[in-house]
């Protein structure tokens, strides 16, 4: 594929539909906002005709956009050139790629296209480039020439692959905890409607509730709450079903979607740390998610976590990695806190809230935050049992809890910078916070255990120095 | 076991730059402590008293400033240059150590502002891919030859990324 080429023509239909989808916002609510004032609209053969305007332009922008996209794969890199007026021309070494991302919806998988984003080093949320409409032969020869592969796919390590089941896909989406995002997402959308039903009805409605008293309040809040729970399972299984993994000649790839079919490719040099993920709702259940931090790179479904896989039975966590990532192991004996430790841990987390219980004399209310005791109570020492480290050879495995209990696990030579931090009060108590920093997407991470006995702290600092 | 201190200390003279920049910050303090005097001379809505707080904080946060937060500083500053990594400490009330190898090492640079300039010092800074670390006040000609031989170490100590 030496010859420039544009990207498949449906892309003209893709680019069309998002400007219009970018435009339809901004009518609908002046169609609404309108409507809502008792205002008459313009009459019906304007609006067609301002319509038919915005066809004629969108698809002549559309149209003008695709026609002046070329690509071509040349030497090993890629050459982008793009614009007839404002000419922008990118080239992009293979040497330079870090991630390449495969992504098709539900229009480009009919026609048997795909859509690859390239990242490069120097992570920013949006994708290096994005070629949004090419056949599966076209993709495979780009990815191929970009990973710098010249030798054949040896066999051998094929058929390896870790695919999901269905009721594990089902576990997963019912204990992903992504609720609280759709419980606001339906609270918004709730505000946003109320807005528009007329002021009569509402008070009419807003009088039954009252008159049915407190049941139908909880009531009502409980059925949002299924509500956003079913969408959060939906949106799950969506995302994450026919997940499958598989190493191939020092790559991971990752595929999944139902709809939206995707695909991601990093090179397992490229991976600077492992990290086992113990939800709340997981955890009871015996369950974790593995999740990777890929050097450079963007941003991939939601966050800057790569999924490696979304949910395992601890038991199995081993010999999946022997299959996919044997450069990690989870064979270390963790150092735990030392007892005077929870006594920190305890005055943290209470310090955040208890001074403000003072206000009752001003604010009543304030003494409902007495009913949070019990909670955080609990989880400060949930967060005291977890937290530990372990030097094993040439890894580092750091494990805390914020609410989720995060084991991570980094090679030495993948870390920047090790630093340990001790305040006042932990030089007193002999304490020190362990911070151990990976690079990741979009710029690094870092690992944070607090009050580890000091000389464990020292223990670490010595393991990570190179001087004899 | 216990870790001892970075051998090499930063240069006497940053006590008296953090002086000077403190005795800055005391100077603000005290015109606003002025400056608010006045006004409540004009506004009568103000309460007058509120003026010897504020003189009195600014004398505080002056004392800290000026005598107590530099002294303690110094105390804590240390760092060291092995052929294999940076080790950086400092600290006021937290105390941070830092150890970073060389073959992380992206960049070094030195910088100083007018102050620093004054007493012929400069800040040495080190960055990785993914952190950015400080050691202030050093002596030019020795924060010049640190750079030189960060550099060089950085660039021999190849190792697997």
């Amino acid at each position: 594929m030496s010859e420039a080429r544009r990207q498949h023509p449906v892309t003209i239909l893709l680019y069309f539909l998002r400007q219009m989808k970018h435009m339809a916002i901004p009518f609908l609510v002046f169609v609404i906002s309108v409507v809502a004032d008792g205002g008459s609209l313009p009459p019906w053969y304007l609006m067609v005709l301002v319509f038919l305007g915005m066809v004629v332009v969108n698809g002549g922008i559309a149209f003008w956009r695709w026609f002046f996209f070329h690509y071509a794969f040349r030497d090993g890199a890629l050459d982008i050139k793009r614009g007839a007026v404002l000419r922008r021309q990118r080239h992009i070494k293979s040497e330079r790629v870090q991630t390449v991302n495969a992504k098709a919806g539900v229009l480009l998988r009919l026609l048997g296209l795909v859509s690859l984003s390239i990242e490069t080093a120097g992570g920013t949320e949006e994708p290096e480039v994005t070629i949004h409409a090419l056949t599966h032969d076209e993709a495979n020869v780009l990815e191929e020439g970009l990973r710098g592969e010249t030798e054949a796919v040896s066999t051998e390590e094929k058929g390896n692959a870790i695919e999901i089941t269905f009721p594990r896909l089902m576990l997963a989406a019912l204990t992903s905890g992504g609720v609280g995002a759709f419980v606001l997402l339906i609270f918004a959308v709730f505000a946003q409607v109320v807005f528009f039903i007329p002021d009569g009805l509402l008070q009419e409605v807003g009088e039954n509730i009252v008159a049915a008293g407190v049941m139908a309040f909880v009531l009502l809040g409980f059925v949002l709450f299924l509500i956003s729970w079913f969408l959060s399972v939906v949106r799950y299984v969506f995302r994450y079903a026919f997940f499958r993994v598989e190493r191939v000649n020092g790559e991971i790839h990752i595929e999944h979607g139902l709809l939206v079919k995707r695909r991601f490719t990093v090179k397992t040099h490229r991976i600077q740390a492992l990290s086992v993920v113990e939800g709340l709702l997981r955890q009871p259940f015996g369950f974790a998610t593995i999740e990777l931090e890929v050097a450079g790179g963007g941003k991939y479904e939601d966050s800057f976590k790569v999924v490696l896989f979304p949910v395992l039975a601890k038991s199995e966590i081993q010999s999946f990695l022997d299959k996919t990532l044997s450069e990690y192991a989870l064979n270390f004996t963790l150092t735990p806190l030392p007892k005077r430790a929870l006594r920190r841990y305890m005055v943290r987390i209470h310090l955040l809230y208890l001074p403000l219980i003072p206000l009752f004399v001003f604010f009543p209310l304030t003494m409902l935050l007495l009913l949070l005791v019990p909670m955080t109570t609990l989880l400060a020492y949930m967060r005291y049992k977890d937290g530990g480290v372990a030097v094993e050879d040439a890894h580092l495995v750091s494990r805390s809890r914020y609410i989720a209990r995060t084991t991570a696990l980094m090679h030495k030579n993948r870390v920047q910078a090790l630093a340990i931090q001790r305040n006042i009060l932990q030089r007193w108590r002999k304490l020190s916070t362990l911070q151990s920093t990976v690079l990741s997407a979009p710029s690094k991470t870092t690992f944070q255990v607090k009050d580890i006995e000091e000389t464990q702290g020292e223990r670490v600092y010595k393991w990570y120095s190179r001087h004899a | 076991m216990a870790l001892e201190r970075p051998k090499e200390r930063i240069h006497p003279s940053a006590m008296k730059v953090w002086r000077i920049q403190g005795g800055i910050l005391f100077a603000i303090e005290i015109a606003i402590a002025i400056g608010y005097f006045f006004l409540a001379r004009e506004v009568a809505a103000l309460p007058g008293f509120l003026f010897y707080i504020l003189l009195g904080v600014a004398g505080f946060m002056g004392v800290l400033h000026i005598v107590a937060i530099p002294q303690i500083r110094m105390i804590y500053w240390g760092y060291e240059l092995r052929e294999e990594e940076v080790d950086i400490q400092y600290g006021l009330i937290v105390i941070k150590r830092s150890l970073i190898p060389m073959t992380r090492i992206q960049h070094v640079d030195t910088h100083h502002g007018p102050i620093m300039r004054l007493f012929g010092l400069a800040t040495l800074s080190i960055s990785t891919a993914g952190t950015k670390h400080q050691v202030p006040a050093l002596k030019q000609e020795t924060a010049e030859s640190l750079r030189r031989r960060i550099s060089e170490l950085a660039l021999e100590s190849e190792e697997d990324v």
